[in-house]
């Protein structure tokens, strides 16, 4: 089901079934882990309201087509206690939705570049931050156990 | 704007290994390297109350060393070795008082201190590098509307420089691309296939397709090589 306002006016246009598991193994505290496209690539991504990008995962990078002439490398910036290098790219990310429409948006994704002693590539699934990623969304969430549901549509939809 | 090395600089003197650093703004009359470095303002940790006595340095008090290199123009910094009651080697580099706070609230995260820092700087001013070492600074402040705003700032001014679109492009506010309206059946499946099984996966990359497993890997590099073809196929790795 679609969540709608009182006025028939559509809040969501596309509704997701999510996971909410943690997002690592040093983790316990479960996510709000949802499926996206990157590219052309289907995976999974945990919703961090308190981020700024979204990060996608070493592993999942290494299969995307990027050029490196359009990113832009940043000096390191601070995440979970760790100072990460990294490229900032523009990709675009699809939300999945198992009822309605799915979404593109054109994100900055950050890639982390890691030192060897940097085991996060392993650690984490894709990120989806705020303000440079989920910004222009509206989105809710459905706890229901067993059902849990990520409504989201389009700002202007 | 005219630097000069001291008229104590003897350089073929063997010096201590010490490294001083002070930093001056070229553009105050005050400040103009002559010989003395009286008037060093005491505005940085690693500036020095410095006074002349007889040909030889003493310093009053040495807080930290400035570890920053030439960065810019309007404002210089002097690095010295200093030994005490004998001669002096000064160098100097051009440098940029106002970057350097910048610089210093990048290092520490401090989104606060890089946005006081930055109102006391003119972008209209700034030639492109300075632009964009500037949205770098802002970046790792956390200062990410600063960002995008520099950035924006600069591109106005310097439509035709690739960098600093190419900035403006990846500060961008994010936006709806496309939206499609195929509806997928299989977001479930997968799901109650993790539910079910992640336990006996823990750590593996998995390739689910609509709620089936194709495949478990280590790596996805070598899970991707085993299961080809990559439409509608889900890759995660199980925690």
């Amino acid at each position: 089901m679609l969540l709608q306002y009182q006025d028939g006016e559509t809040f969501a246009t596309g509704v997701a079934p999510y996971t909410y598991l943690p997002a690592s193994e040093r983790e316990t505290t479960p996510r709000i882990i949802i499926s996206v496209k990157i590219q052309e690539i289907e995976t999974s991504a945990f919703v961090d309201t308190g981020g700024v990008y979204a990060i996608c995962s070493p592993e999942i990078a290494e299969q995307l087509e990027l050029d490196p002439s359009e990113g832009v490398p940043v000096d390191p910036i601070q995440w979970r206690r760790e100072r990460l290098q990294g490229v900032l790219y523009r990709i675009p990310i699809t939300i999945l939705a198992q009822e309605g429409v799915s979404l593109t948006i054109e994100a900055t994704c950050f890639i982390p570049k890691l030192a060897h002693w940097q085991q996060w590539q392993s650690e984490f699934p894709c990120i989806l931050g705020m303000y440079l990623c989920l910004d222009r969304l509206r989105f809710a969430v459905d706890p229901a156990p067993h059902n849990e549901m990520f409504h989201f549509g389009a700002l202007n939809s | 704007m005219t630097i000069q090395t001291d008229s104590l600089l003897n350089s073929d003197n063997p010096l201590i290994p010490w490294k001083y650093v002070g930093v001056r703004d070229t553009e105050d009359a005050r400040t103009t390297t002559s010989g003395s470095l009286s008037n060093l303002p005491n505005i940085y940790q690693g500036t020095t109350g410095w006074h002349l006595w007889e040909d030889d340095i003493l310093y009053s008090f040495i807080y930290d060393p400035f570890d920053y290199k030439n960065v810019g123009t309007g404002t210089c910094i002097i690095e010295e070795k200093v030994q005490v009651r004998g001669p002096v080697t000064f160098r100097i580099v051009v440098f940029d008082e106002s970057m350097v706070r910048l610089q210093r609230a990048a290092n520490a995260g401090d989104e606060h201190a890089f946005l006081q820092a930055e109102n006391a700087i003119d972008w209209e001013t700034r030639p492109p590098k300075e632009i964009l070492q500037g949205v770098q600074f802002a970046l790792a402040a956390g200062a990410h509307l600063a960002a995008r705003r520099i950035a924006s700032q600069g591109a106005s001014r310097f439509p035709n420089d690739e960098q600093i679109q190419r900035y403006v492009r990846v500060l961008a506010p994010p936006r709806i691309v496309s939206k499609e309206t195929s509806p997928r059946s299989d977001l479930k499946a997968n799901r109650d296939w993790l539910q079910a099984h992640r336990n006996e996966y823990q750590g593996q990359w998995i390739a689910l397709r609509n709620g089936e497993l194709l495949g478990a890997a280590q790596s996805l590099r070598e899970l991707k090589d085993q299961v080809g073809n990559t439409e509608k196929i889900f890759f995660m790795k199980v925690y």
